[in-house]
């Protein structure tokens, strides 16, 4: 398969893959969706190892890196002026408070999965060796953990302040009937 | 950096693409050196080298 070939059947794969993701959505079936997403990455890895030219080389690779580069850090900038700003106006809506507190969580994740992939990256760059995979793959799989359970956890709920129930959070449940004696 | 890899490759009848192919990168990366505006790694630089059957320092010049 030659690279135009290649180009051709990557937007066929991304006009597949929309299709079926648009379908699952209106369908309401969640399952669906994740299955075009999975076959669409299925058939962009069977398609690459067909290609004979090259795809990318170091200079993609060179620009590769500084685009990611700067995308974290116009990311990074970007997210923290909007956490500032959605805590500052928290007293507006108490939702604003929810969303800054979830972004800081995505942006201290993002930053932590850097450090542990630069950290790696210059291992391997230094020892050669590939163990650190592992090491990666458990810190990171801890923190998915971590995050996943802080998202379920029952921590949004009522509380009883001065005599009234006050919203703590984004609890799921309407405010309680009961009468509240603090 | 002043290279030579236009005038050597066109000297040995070769084009780009076949360039670009010799030494596995994209034929835009061969378009780029060819102007100076890609500086190459040394294994580039080498491979490119070998390819046109130069030495690197005849190839590649510091200004």
């Amino acid at each position: 398969m030659t690279i135009k070939q290649f180009t051709y059947a990557k937007i066929g794969v991304a006009v597949f893959v929309a299709i079926v993701v648009s379908q699952a959505v209106v369908l309401d079936n969640f399952v669906l969706a994740c299955l075009g997403v999975a076959l669409g990455f299925g058939l962009m890895f069977f398609l690459r190892r067909q290609v004979s030219g090259v795809l990318a080389d170091e200079r993609d690779y060179e620009i590769a890196g500084r685009a990611a580069r700067l995308s974290f850090n116009i990311f990074t900038g970007l997210v923290g002026a909007i956490i500032m700003l959605l805590m500052f106006l928290r007293d507006v809506d108490p939702f604003n408070e929810t969303i800054a507190v979830v972004l800081t969580y995505a942006l201290c994740g993002q930053m932590l999965i850097y450090s542990l992939v630069f950290s790696y990256l210059n291992r391997l760059a230094v020892t050669g060796r590939r163990t650190g995979y592992i090491v990666a793959a458990i810190i990171i799989g801890f923190l998915l953990l971590t995050v996943s359970l802080r998202i379920s956890s029952p921590e949004d709920s009522w509380l009883c302040e001065n005599g009234a129930w006050v919203r703590h959070g984004q609890p799921a449940e309407p405010q309680p009937t009961t009468a509240c004696q603090k | 950096m002043h290279n030579e890899i236009k005038e050597r490759r066109v000297r040995l009848g070769l084009t780009q693409e076949e360039l670009a192919d010799l030494v596995g990168v994209r034929r835009e990366t061969i378009v780029y050196l060819e102007q100076g505006k890609y500086n190459p790694s040394l294994k580039l630089a080498h491979d490119i080298a070998v390819a046109l059957k130069i030495s690197i320092d005849k190839l590649f010049q510091f200004e």
